[in-house]
């Protein structure tokens, strides 16, 4: 008996190391699945106050950390998380590759993912829309590790749009707001004009040349420095001459005004009519203007309201009167509202009106980047003014 | 048929209760038990009513066939392998096991009620890959009354026992005479690959399939292609190898008859394990915007090389195996056979050590009376002095 089972042992032996090779390989992927589906391996985003975006000169860093646990019971080797983004049309815009890192079983690793995106090595188009009306990014984000003493490599790749900025906006003239002031033999206009820019470009040093001209030919121009910030209030004094000052406040200069803000090699302007005289030119309203600067969201109890408000500048002759305000507003999803309401003349009027919205259009500007159209048309017997706006609402949203 | 075989001197009640006990478990006892626990949990959870109807439905079947299948186990076990009787109600018992599991679909209100409580599922599909294995079963019967027949007989003493086969103008070929094959053997193992390799698999993938359909989600569309893929290789390996399986089994340990189909099987099966292993890539990219690849081609690798070792144990059984079988005149692989084999070899060689004893015992006993004679003093030649 002992011979026969001593003949057939290579035999037990080879069945006896297949067994042992079976249940090897059924421990591994047991133990390789089990952290995974009890949470064991997973990663962490830290608060959100954590992703830090910075400028530093012309470049914009991002700062993301990420934690990765390991509860598994074999090492995570060579993580490495890396992100690609591209223009629209797929150009290469910045690339963040991490450090390759063991996370051994049984720990978790904090990964700084950074990226870093020089402003001045985009395209100038590029650059512009990206500062001044946000831009949509396509980004490429790659992770990838390896598990179960590497025998098993896992890769993930997530891509998709990301909307970036825009970082300055709502840069606007009030010039319903200009004085002409004299100052011993000087004479000055002093244009008011204001912008927005995100926490980013908080204290970045630009340019501002606010131009002055009128119908006779005549220009003049002031430039001024501006330390950008949330909420930017600057008023240009232009100087003019004599005669030009004096067709401004008889009404006969027919001036506009345009302040343009240069930000790293780019440049936004905005404009008004100038006309602190002589009225409209016979019109019982002029200088009608959307102040979206000034807009804001509401939510009371349930209700949800933004309030849009407009200025105009009226003649003498009309003052105290009222006239009609049509406002009407729409976003990108569809949604569309007006509301009518009367407005008393004044010399340099300002009204305000509210606008309900419902639930989802309310969410749609409070929690997503999106742009709305609004349009207000006064009416006044027989003169209708019209003033309208694209506006890409920072209520509540980040850029 | 011979009447005579269902005579009294064959049957024996402890090996037909034997038969009959694991008939109770398999057709009796666990499904009814399953369908109880079923209800069970059906009644605890306040699960639908149609549910509960349908379960106990079920246990009637289970009831009435699993005693007819118990009792056909009592008579089928009771009697001899290749006997008539035996043939017999082992027939009917595999036939009707086919008949007990289309009943169990209930005229297409088990699919009605699984489409209604959880996902569409193809239920005769089902049914239809089970019908080859359980086909394979009936076969089976057959297969083992050929195998028994000449053994019942000549242990009956009907026909003249087989002569040995004389090894000596033998060729490595003659391994493949089909004198040599168990019918029963290697229907019962292609039926065990079929099953393994095809059956399974393909109802995974119908379930993984019903799943997903009732998703009613585009992102698994390629996902469900892939399966579509896979199920074709099962059909394409899975049936070959149930054929190889079948020459596996038929042939005798230690006849390359067997070797060279169970190595072929190895090979067909590190393929196998290739292809239901994706290749050892999976890549899912049928969420817009989102893909994951995972590369578990060396985990894959272990695996086909554990699995590998299987052609080492092949070679080895052949050599190991084919000095018995050549001793024992190349006889067919049946368990009977072999048993009475190995108690013949145990009684020769018991045989053996006794005579061994034996001649030992004359040996010491010759040695000690040598022994004692040559210590004697011999009074004869004193007094010739």
């Amino acid at each position: 008996m002992l011979l026969r089972f001593c003949m057939k042992l290579p035999l037990v032996a080879t069945r006896l190391i297949i067994v042992a090779f079976k249940l090897m390989v059924a421990a591994i992927v047991v133990l390789s699945i089990l952290p995974l589906l009890t949470g064991g391996i997973g990663l962490d985003l830290e608060g959100e106050d954590d992703g830090e975006m910075t400028l530093e000169d012309s470049t914009i860093r991002v700062q993301m950390p990420i934690t990765v646990r390991n509860d598994g019971f074999f090492d995570i080797n060579d993580l490495q998380v890396s992100f690609i983004f591209m223009d629209e049309n797929g150009t290469l815009l910045a690339e963040s590759e991490g450090e390759q890192m063991d996370i051994p079983a049984g720990e978790e690793t904090e990964v700084s993912i950074e990226l870093a995106l020089d402003l001045l090595d985009l395209d100038q188009q590029v650059r512009s829309d990206l500062i001044f009306n946000g831009t949509e990014m396509m980004f490429d984000a790659k992770i990838s590790a390896k598990y179960t003493l590497d025998m098993v490599q896992l890769s993930v790749e997530a891509g998709g749009d990301m909307g970036w900025g825009p970082f300055i906006n709502d840069l606007q003239v009030d010039e319903w707001n200009a004085q002409a002031t004299a100052e011993g033999d000087d004479r000055f206009v002093s244009v008011p004009f204001s912008l927005r820019a995100d926490e980013v470009f908080n204290g970045l040093q630009t340019m501002t040349v606010t131009e002055y001209r009128d119908e006779n030919g005549y220009t003049s121009n002031v430039s001024q420095s501006v330390h950008l910030s949330q909420q930017v209030n600057e008023m240009a004094k232009i100087p003019l001459s004599q005669e030009a000052y004096d067709r401004l406040l008889n009404g006969t200069a027919n001036a506009t005004v345009r302040t343009t803000l240069y930000v790293l090699d780019c440049s936004t302007y905005d404009e008004g009519y100038l006309n602190l005289g002589g009225g409209g030119g016979g019109d019982p309203i002029w200088n009608l203007q959307l102040q979206m600067g000034s807009s804001n969201l509401q939510g009371m109890g349930g209700s949800y309201f933004v309030s849009i408000p407009f200025s105009f500048q009226t003649d003498p002759a009309y003052q105290g009167q009222l006239a009609d305000a049509f406002v009407e507003y729409s976003d990108s999803h569809g949604f569309h509202t007006n509301v009518n309401q009367m407005v008393n003349l004044q010399e340099n009027g300002w009204a305000e009106v509210q606008i309900w919205l419902s639930p989802e259009a309310y969410d749609t500007v409070y929690n997503g980047n999106e742009m709305v159209h609004v349009k207000v048309t006064m009416t006044y017997e027989h003169w209708t003014g019209i003033s309208e706006q694209d506006y890409s609402e920072p209520w509540g949203v980040s850029p | 048929m011979n009447i005579g075989e269902f005579d009294r001197k064959h049957f024996s009640p402890v090996n037909g209760g034997i038969t009959a006990t694991v008939h109770a478990l398999k057709y009796l006892a666990i499904p009814y038990i399953l369908f109880t626990v079923g209800l069970m949990a059906l009644a605890g959870l306040d699960g639908p009513q149609r549910v509960a109807d349908l379960l106990r439905e079920m246990q009637t079947l289970v009831l009435i066939f699993g005693i007819v299948l118990t009792a056909l186990g009592f008579f089928k076990g009771a009697y001899p392998k290749g006997s008539y009787s035996r043939f017999l109600f082992g027939i009917t018992a595999s036939v009707l096991v086919i008949v007990y599991v289309f009943s169990l679909l209930l005229d297409g209100r088990t699919e009605e009620v699984i489409a209604r409580e959880a996902f569409e599922l193809d239920l005769y599909q089902i049914f239809v890959l089970f019908f080859f294995p359980a086909l394979l079963a009936v076969l089976m019967q057959f297969g083992e009354f050929a195998d028994h027949r000449r053994p019942f007989l000549e242990k009956e003493g009907t026909i003249a026992v087989k002569e040995r086969e004389d090894p000596k103008d033998r060729r490595f070929y003659h391994d493949f005479r089909l004198r040599y094959g168990s019918l029963y053997n290697g229907l019962k193992l292609a039926r065990s690959t079929l099953i393994g390799f095809v059956i399974i698999p393909l109802i995974i993938v119908i379930l993984m399939k019903a799943g997903f359909s009732s998703l009613n989600v585009e992102e698994v569309d390629s996902m469900m292609s892939n399966l579509d893929d896979i199920s074709a290789y099962m059909v394409m390996l899975g049936v070959p190898m149930a054929a190889l399986a079948f020459f596996k089994g038929f042939y005798p340990k230690g006849s390359l008859s067997r070797s060279i189909p169970a190595v072929i099987m190895v090979l067909i099966t590190l393929y196998w394990i290739w292809v239901i292993g994706l290749g050892g890539k999976f890549i899912f990219d049928s969420i817009e915007e989102i893909s994951l690849e995972l590369d578990f081609s060396k985990l894959l690798l272990l695996i086909m090389v554990g699995t590998a070792l299987w052609i080492v144990y092949y070679v080895l059984e052949l050599l190991l195996y084919r000095p018995e079988w050549k001793d024992a005149g190349f006889p067919k692989d049946l368990p009977e056979e072999r048993k009475a084999r190995k108690e013949a070899q145990r009684k020769a060689k018991e045989e053996r050590k006794a005579a061994k004893e034996k001649a030992k015992e004359e040996k010491r006993a010759a040695k000690e009376e040598k022994k004692e004679a040559a210590e004697q003093p011999k009074p004869e030649a004193k007094k010739e002095e």
